[in-house]
């Protein structure tokens, strides 16, 4: 598995297809037909993900909103995307 | 059923929103004037030729725009381009496996290589809107749909919802006029209707027609009902929300496996967010000792009470049960 820093560079996998049902975001990877819930968080950073950027930079996007301690809040995010890099919604450059 | 399967004359009718020219007869259907060219043929014709060998059992191969049913004693099936089925039945094959297998499979490749939604469902109508109950073989839908046409509802279609998302409001298409219930459930029915013959030799599950409960026009869809066999003791209902109610429709999809390639799960999944963001959707936790299906009719009626006035259809009781 790819290690995730705040200097790497993620981006949508363009495979991944994502709607809204009642304020929740479903997506489906389109080449292997399987379909994910992501939550209040993950939602956020896939939103983000339109296009390319570092983890560094989402860091301080997502700060802003959260309004959060950007040293727990980065570990937090690298973790998510570090899941969402091993479901295949994103795709690590 | 001894009929030959194939007639000398091409059969035309409306069914889903579409108009059929068919080598076919399908008994329940009706022939129809259809001006112009036909939207779907479904002919004979030869696929791999009389050297071919079957599968040891059914294989089913699609990619965009074409899907391959080849089946082990009955025929190969080839649906393409969203517009045409050609069937090459196989030395002694049943007529009515072919049968079953163009109205299922075959069908649902079609609805699937033109985009549209069709969900595994009966839709039933009240005389001004319809509800849809989706559920897996064998969980008693058929003869659910039974009891509510014995209240006074009318049916679009006990097999697919083909739901149309491009109005302001989703509505479902009449399908075909074609209920298919086991041989016990035709004592309870209160209303006219005639048997065709078992869906296939050797099967007690009947095709029915009763016409003068098809509901001809498409109908407003407010509500799918998704039913689910439990261990409960009793009759529940919960209302689904985001990704449980798109997991629930999708699961649900009618012809879901022949959807196999990116484009084609890339179009669905787009028709079922949708669907899911603009209907309303209730799970049904079916117990382990099913009611009576008159008794689980009352008790949805009931709750759709709780949710929104709802019209009734003729001589359905405002008490229920």
């Amino acid at each position: 598995m790819t290690t995730i820093t705040l200097e790497t560079v993620v981006r949508r996998n363009g495979d991944v297809y994502a709607g809204v049902v009642d304020n929740e975001t479903v997506a489906m990877n389109v080449q292997n037909g399987k379909y994910y819930h992501l939550n209040e968080t993950g939602s956020r950073i896939f939103d983000l993900l339109a296009g390319p950027r570092s983890v560094q930079s989402l860091c301080e996007e997502l700060k802003n909103q959260f309004r959060a301690d950007e040293s727990a809040l980065c570990q937090d995010i690298l973790g998510f995307l570090g899941e969402m890099a091993g479901m295949g919604l994103i795709l690590v450059d | 059923m001894n009929q030959d399967l194939f007639s000398d004359s091409m059969h035309s009718f409306r069914a889903y929103g579409l108009t059929f020219s068919s080598a076919i007869r399908f008994a329940h259907v009706p022939d129809a004037e259809i001006p112009g060219e036909p939207d779907v043929r479904i002919s004979r014709g030869e696929i791999f030729g009389p050297a071919y060998s079957p599968p040891p059992a059914i294989v089913v191969e699609s990619s965009p725009g074409k899907l391959l049913i080849r089946g082990a004693r009955s025929a190969t099936i080839q649906v393409s381009g969203g517009d045409r089925i050609v069937i090459e039945p196989l030395p002694g094959g049943d007529q009515g496996v072919i049968r079953q297998l163009v109205l299922g499979w075959a069908l649902g490749g079609i609805f699937h290589q033109r985009g549209m939604l069709p969900l595994h469902a009966s839709a039933l109508c009240d005389g001004r809107d319809c509800i849809v109950f989706c559920a897996g073989s064998g969980t008693g839908k058929s003869t659910l749909a039974a009891a509510f046409l014995n209240q006074g509802f009318t049916y679009l279609d006990d097999n697919v919802a083909l739901v149309d998302l491009g109005q302001r409001v989703p509505v479902v298409v009449p399908g075909a006029p074609e209920l298919r219930l086991w041989d016990d459930a035709l004592p309870g029915l209160a209303f006219e209707h005639r048997v065709v013959g078992p869906i296939r030799s050797g099967f007690s599950k009947l095709s029915v027609a009763a016409r003068e409960k098809f509901c001809e026009k498409e109908a407003p869809l407010r509500r799918v009902f998704v039913l689910r066999r439990t261990a409960d003791r009793e009759v529940s209902f919960s209302e689904l929300a985001g990704a449980g109610k798109f997991r629930s429709l999708m699961e649900h999809v009618f012809g879901l496996r022949l959807v196999s390639d990116p484009i084609s799960r890339g179009r669905l999944f787009q028709l079922v967010s949708e669907l899911a963001a603009r209907v309303a959707v209730t799970a049904i936790r079916l117990p382990a000792k099913m009611p009576s299906p008159e008794t689980l009719c009352h008790l949805i009626l009931n709750h759709e009470l709780g949710h929104n006035d709802m019209s009734r259809a003729g001589g359905h009781s405002p008490e229920g049960g």
